[in-house]
């Protein structure tokens, strides 16, 4: 399994949630298949050189929100069933939370609505083309 | 249960407290960072929980009883100073470890031995700081411990080794090791450890799962239109633990509900509201440098 | 546990071996230099005799058990009665002409216990040897006490050489403090033990190279062995137990201690006076002097002779067994002053 998981311990970010935003974007970018093991909770620990206990609350909360599953004994993967709406809802998830970001960033700098409201318009338009 | 129970343990050397009504649960299985500026009690908190210093009241357990020798049994303690003879070698110190604990496995041993290129005819005296500490590391690991008690254990060593030691605790913490470790290498414990505890002058300042900590501790930063705005209300707020006026800004130092307090800043005519993570270096300054404990109103021009 | 306290002993065993290798040299350049002036010993001379092609050697036993062997040379005008009693000795009659006797007789090899008497008559000599008996091994553990005593200092203190620095391995081992201790301590009372059976054999070696006497051993003689193995012992306890509370200390300790063991029963002999202050402080000396382990070696109570009980008369013998007895309390009594501050020190 190449390295596609990266924390910052430094990052005031906890690292369980820096971990969770990660695979639900890989999910949702298709990186991880329906149906791909992911690491176990030590490889993974070993090979972030993070808490073994974090990975596993980490894949916990993955489990809760239906992207993985877990079969005792075997590892963890990528749930099969339903796998499109899982990507969906996990892209959703990341997609909101860095749009709350953005605008929350817009708001802090000054900028007025109408004029994050043009932002966010121009950038539907580079994005969704079609939808004209 | 708790694998490591401290019960208001008080240490009291001379006429000063070293540790002070501390009161720490270690839960089993997990790695815990002990932190705390130089003399605030560590090391002599560990002391305590092994029993190789008298609490003068308080209580410590391990498994839920009191400590007896058969724990050592299952317990690797590596001290804050090489406590190694400096008249034998690496192998000698092997040696004795074997014979001492039944647990002792000679392959893992010779693993770890070879992981830190370590020399067994070596005599201590003739060893690095970095090669004593490894050594300690060695001979702490090589009886596969359930329960290790860590005093900077990477005081000394280069950043690969403590990679390597860092790893070696991961790697004991998986397999369902409790690890206590202390360190001023804040970066490490953020790494390997779930739980901390901030100990300042003998007392718990801050205690909690690291990841709680990070997600409830924020700052909460605020730019008001002028700087004639009221910071009243703030310092009475107990989950506010700083509040840090500076002309038009206002940094507030929260440890929960960011969210809401950046909502009220709005409300209350904020042009621009920041939540600004916090690492655990920021956490533990924040917490070893104000002692006060109403909330700290710093007024700069 | 204990292997830490095995390495210290045979780091001083291994001093010890040094000194008695050194010993031994210097015996062996002896018994060279020796050889070279043409000195033997009377047995050795005697196994010539009956090695002669023209010698008869006869042995029989006499009623009271003495082997009695006689060789005879006509053709050497030589003839030997020796006579075997055992433990008891051996008495070498040996009759030759002059001229032969006293090449080998101008230097007799008298180490060893010997008595040589020699006679002439007619150009013919007669020689009587006698070697008084057994040697006791007790007597040879007393003169291989010095060196237990040099180990007893050396190993001396275990508890307080832990204490500096070390506790924190010593006290994270699945064993409680005061098995740690007294299994130190056995280790260390062994190797006392060790270092004297060495000694001995060392000695054994020694004399074998000049006139072997024959070993034995009285009820005397074992209880010699006994002070001998208990003194060290005794001694090595005490120094334990001064220094089982320091961190750091210990040859300081052990550099007080010495002299006050030596200069004490000195000033216990000295006679202040008759005056009531006087006596008090004799009195006092002498019975704090019999802390002391060195007073119950043979020879060293304050009368010069006897050992401290008898010197000190607190006992109206000068039974061994008594000082025995002392001295095994004392080792316990030490021993147990140790552990007790062991269990008080902290880390």
């Amino acid at each position: 399994m190449p390295a596609i998981f990266t924390v910052d311990p430094r990052s005031g970010v906890p690292i369980y949630l820096q971990l969770t935003d990660q695979v639900k974007r890989s999910v949702a970018l298709g990186v991880l298949q329906p149906g791909e093991q992911l690491p176990t909770v030590k490889q993974l620990a070993l090979d972030l050189t993070i808490n073994p206990n974090t990975v596993a609350r980490a894949y916990r909360d993955l489990e809760r929100d239906e992207i993985i599953e877990t079969a005792p004994g075997r590892g963890s993967f990528v749930r099969g069933n339903g796998a499109a709406e899982t990507s969906r809802a996990a892209a959703s998830h990341v997609a909101h939370e860095a749009l709350e970001r953005a605008v929350r960033e817009a708001k802090s700098i000054g900028l007025t609505r109408s004029r994050v409201r043009k932002l966010f318009n121009d950038a539907l338009e580079r994005w969704f083309p079609e939808e004209q | 249960m708790s694998t490591i129970s401290i019960q208001h343990l008080t240490k009291i050397y001379g006429r000063s407290a070293a540790v002070d009504d501390v009161c720490i649960e270690i839960p089993k299985g997990s790695v815990f960072g002990l932190l705390g500026p130089n003399g605030a009690g560590k090391t002599t908190t560990f002391k305590c929980i092994l029993g190789l210093a008298r609490p003068s009241s308080g209580t410590t357990l391990i498994d839920g009883a009191p400590l007896v020798p058969a724990v050592f049994e299952r317990l690797a303690y590596v001290p804050e100073r090489s406590v190694l003879y400096e008249w034998m070698t690496a192998g000698e110190h092997m040696e004795a470890q074997r014979r001492s604990f039944k647990r002792y496995d000679p392959a893992r041993a010779t693993e770890l031995f070879a992981l830190f290129n370590l020399d067994a005819r070596k005599r201590v005296r003739a060893m690095s700081k970095g090669m004593q500490t490894a050594l300690a590391i060695v001979l702490a690991f090589a009886s596969r411990p359930e329960i290790l008690v860590l005093d900077e254990p990477t005081s000394g060593l280069d950043p690969v080794n403590q990679r390597a030691v860092l790893k070696l605790i991961i790697d004991a913490a998986a397999q369902g090791a409790t690890v206590v470790l202390s360190s001023h290498q804040i970066g490490q414990v953020e790494r390997a450890a779930e739980h901390i505890a901030i100990l300042q002058d003998g007392k718990v300042v801050l205690n909690g799962a690291v990841d709680d900590l990070k997600y409830q501790r924020k700052i909460v930063e605020g730019i008001f239109e002028s700087d004639a705005f009221s910071v009243n209300g703030f310092e009475r707020d107990a989950r506010i633990s700083r509040v840090e006026k500076t002309g038009r800004i206002l940094r507030l130092t929260v440890s929960d509900g960011s969210d809401g307090l950046a909502a009220g800043l709005v409300s209350q005519g904020a042009q621009s509201v920041r939540i600004v993570d916090l690492n655990l270096e920021d956490i533990f300054l924040n917490a070893v440098a104000p002692s006060q404990s109403t909330a700290d109103v710093v007024e700069a021009s | 546990m204990y292997y830490v306290e095995y390495l210290r002993a045979l780091r001083a065993l291994r001093v010890v071996a040094i000194l008695l290798g050194i010993l031994l040299a210097l015996v062996v350049v002896m018994r060279l230099w020796l050889a070279a002036v043409h000195a033997e010993s009377p047995d050795a001379w005697v196994t010539q005799m009956a090695q002669s092609s023209t010698a008869v050697v006869r042995t029989q036993r006499l009623s009271d058990g003495t082997v009695k062997t006689t060789i005879d040379d006509k053709a050497q005008r030589t003839h030997a009665d020796i006579y075997d009693r055992g433990y008891a000795g051996k008495r070498l009659v040996i009759t030759a002409p002059s001229s032969q006797l006293d090449m080998h007789f101008k230097h007799p090899l008298m180490i060893g216990s010997l008595h040589v008497v020699k006679s002439d008559a007619n150009g013919m000599t007669t020689v009587v040897v006698d070697t008084n008996g057994g040697e006791n091994i007790g007597d040879l553990f007393i003169v291989s006490l010095p060196f237990a005593l040099i180990v007893a200092t050396i190993l001396g203190g275990a508890l307080a050489k832990e204490n500096d620095g070390h506790l924190e391995i010593a006290w994270t081992r699945p064993v409680s403090r005061a098995v740690y201790a007294v299994t130190a301590m056995s280790v260390d009372i062994a190797a006392l033990a060790a270092t004297e059976v060495l000694a001995v054999v060392v000695f054994v070696i020694a004399q074998a190279f000049f006139q072997m006497p024959r070993y034995g051993i009285t009820t005397q003689g074992f209880q010699a062995l006994l002070v001998a193995l208990l003194v060290p012992a005794a001694w090595y306890a005490l120094v334990t137990a001064c220094s089982a509370s320091f961190k750091r200390g210990l040859g300081a300790v052990i550099g007080l201690l010495w002299p006050a063991a030596i200069l004490l029963p000195v000033f216990a002999a000295v006679r202040y006076g008759d005056s009531m202050t006087a006596r008090t402080v004799s009195g006092l000396l002498r019975a704090v002097d019999t802390l002391n382990p060195l007073i119950y070696l043979p020879g060293m109570g304050p009368d010069g002779v006897t050992n401290g009980l008898s010197g000190l008369g607190l006992l109206g013998t000068s039974s061994l067994w008594a000082s025995i007895l002392v001295l095994i309390a004392l080792t316990a009594a030490y021993s147990a002053a140790a552990i007790v501050q062991w269990w008080g020190v902290e880390a």
